[in-house]
């Protein structure tokens, strides 16, 4: 009797350990991507994972990160704001303010460069910037990961996720990209429209949203893509509402910022910047990547009549020679109707892409 | 007996070689072909000023086309759509090839109508035309791909200053403005034993000051879409298409 009993709680025993031996058997993650989008490339060296994916929402709402462990990457990137944060420019936890507008986090899988200025050539790369930057999160990337071993969880996690509990930053940075990955917008009015345009059928619920814009929406849609009315087309264009691009879109005659060249040191790069998505655009103010423009309006005046002349201006702005493409009040309300159009809601209540805690 | 195994075993050898020497003729080779840009028959670079044969001074910032259905020696289609992008992509193809040296080149300018109005992300990923690759050249509706982009700025005020503030773009797409090109003896330069590269020359110059119209940029210095009897769309057209040679 006492030889079963003792197997028993052997068993027991046994089996409450297992449960507890974190395994490292990543599953492959699949994108939810939409139909109209193009395949996104992800590389060969950071496979998306469910672990890795999770991992990397955990990681990028983790405030340990930062110096005083006050400041995450939701700080500055708020899912409610399709991740940029409302302010002109952001500040560090140093109570420094940075020089630059914090760009929106959409669709950035699809994407070859980062940063207003293109530095980075990938996410892994441009997501190892702000933690060690000194006016932005402020910490050593020896010293955030130090902090990330202390918590069991996160060491197993990142067990889970890459077969190592002696990770580094690169791995940090590879489970963020993988989270940032999933944060895919492809649901909007604008895509209905973009379907609509590209002999894409839509769906019956898709049809009931689309015969529902209205028709100052459309008429700004038209403006939008009207090369004599705003002409925004040339830059935010196809499914990612953007080009992929660096171009000087006449906001200053001469540069405090010298933008792409700063990268590049080329004096035909003075004063471009990296062309932003429009998705979500109504959520992003302020705009431009000096966040000088508090509202749409502004930057439709901008557009309008405020062109800028200098030698790197886009040649594709091309009623430059005027000050901007001229829009009547009547056209600029429908034009700003239509901005609201690139609205994802579905993409901003993602419960996927809260805060996991 | 002895002799016998002997004597098969030589023929074994000499077959044996034989069969070396046959895989040795069909290695592959890496072919290329190569688009480069010329103003007034120099080679030229972006955001480098250049004086045309109007005293105008030109700054190209893009230029760029499509090629479709693309074939090389008449072996049927090699690539089947490619972009040149002037600074990004250079070459229309660049590819492992049983071919190794280009005798004659057929190509469209411009994307032909099966592939210019269809849902732009069904290509691959590597496609020219995915619209991913395109560089924003796709009008996002109908008309489908601009299929050449000359964009910059001039200088048109001869006063010795620099002062190119006055942008050019021409933008031609459309069913119908395309063009068959069709080129022989194309010069083929091998760069190494088992890679030749194949030339292609565009020259900007004869794109503004072709030889039967001239693109006058003072007053044609914006063209979008390309409709059939658009006189400017039609000048783009014939100009770019004149200006790339052999």
């Amino acid at each position: 009797m006492k030889q079963i009993l003792f197997l028993f709680f052997s068993s027991v025993l046994l089996f409450s350990c297992k449960e507890e031996v974190v395994s490292y058997s990543p599953t492959p993650y699949v994108l939810n991507e939409p139909s109209h989008f193009p395949d996104m490339e992800i590389p060969a060296d950071n496979p998306m994972t469910k672990e890795g994916v999770k991992l990397g929402r955990y990681l990028f709402y983790e405030e340990k990160l930062s110096g005083d462990n006050s400041m995450s990457c939701a700080s500055c990137h708020a899912l409610n704001l399709s991740f940029s944060d409302g302010e002109v420019t952001s500040t560090g936890i140093d109570g420094i303010a940075g020089n630059r507008n914090s760009m929106a986090l959409v669709n950035l899988g699809y994407q070859h460069f980062f940063f207003w200025d293109g530095r980075s050539k990938t996410l892994e790369e441009q997501i190892l910037e702000p933690v060690s930057n000194p006016i932005e999160m402020h910490e050593s990337w020896s010293n955030a990961v130090l902090k990330l071993k202390d918590d069991v969880n996160y060491n197993a996690m990142f067990f889970e996720a890459f077969g190592t509990t002696d990770y580094d930053s690169t791995h940090v940075a590879k489970a963020m990209a993988q989270f940032i990955r999933t944060l895919i917008s492809g649901d909007s009015e604008y895509d209905l429209l973009y379907k609509v345009e590209n002999g894409i059928v839509l769906t019956d619920t898709e049809a009931a949203r689309f015969n529902a814009i209205t028709n100052q929406e459309l008429e700004g849609y038209e403006l939008f893509k009207s090369l004599n009315g705003a002409d925004c087309i040339h830059c935010h264009s196809g499914p990612m509402a953007q080009i992929e691009g660096l171009r000087n879109n006449g906001l200053d005659a001469t540069f405090t910022d010298l933008g792409r060249a700063e990268v590049t040191g080329d004096a035909s790069d003075e004063g471009k910047f990296k062309v932003p998505t429009l998705r979500n655009i109504a959520l992003t103010a302020p705009y431009m990547h000096d966040g000088r423009f508090a509202t749409l309006d502004e930057v439709i005046n901008h557009y309008s009549t405020g062109i800028q002349q200098s030698p790197t201006l886009d040649p594709m702005i091309e009623f430059a020679f005027q000050g901007g493409v001229q829009l009547d009040e009547y056209e600029k309300e429908a034009l700003k109707a239509f901005l609201h159009c690139l609205t994802d809601s579905s993409f901003i209540t993602n419960p996927a892409f809260s805060d996991p805690e | 007996m002895k002799s016998k195994i002997f004597t098969l075993i030589v023929i074994g050898i000499v077959l044996l070689a034989g069969c070396k020497d046959k895989v040795n003729t069909t290695k592959n080779y890496y072919c290329q072909l190569k688009v480069v840009p010329l103003f007034n028959g120099q080679e030229m670079e972006l955001n480098v000023p250049y004086t045309g044969a109007d005293g105008n001074a030109f700054k190209f910032e893009r230029i760029a086309f499509f090629t479709t259905n693309l074939s090389v020696n008449n072996y049927g289609l090699m690539k089947e759509a490619s972009l040149f992008n002037m600074g990004k992509n250079e070459y229309l193809f660049n590819t492992k090839s049983l071919v190794n040296e280009v005798k004659t080149l057929d190509f469209h300018t411009g994307v032909t109508s099966q592939f210019n109005h269809t849902d732009p992300t069904i290509f691959g990923n590597n496609h020219a035309l995915n619209i991913a690759n395109v560089d924003g050249l796709h009008w996002g509706w109908d008309p489908g791909y601009i299929f050449i982009a000359i964009e910059g700025k001039a200088d048109t005020i001869a006063d010795g200053q620099d002062n190119f503030d006055h942008s050019f773009v021409y933008h031609v797409g459309k069913d119908g403005n395309g063009r068959l090109h069709q080129f022989e003896n194309v010069e083929t330069v091998a760069l190494n034993d088992t890679t030749h590269c194949a030339y292609l020359y565009l020259d900007m110059h004869t794109f503004f000051f072709g030889a039967t119209d001239t693109i006058h940029v003072n007053s044609e210095n914006s063209i979008h879409e390309g409709g059939q009897f658009e006189a400017l769309a039609q000048k783009t057209v014939e100009n770019f298409n004149s200006a790339l040679t052999k």
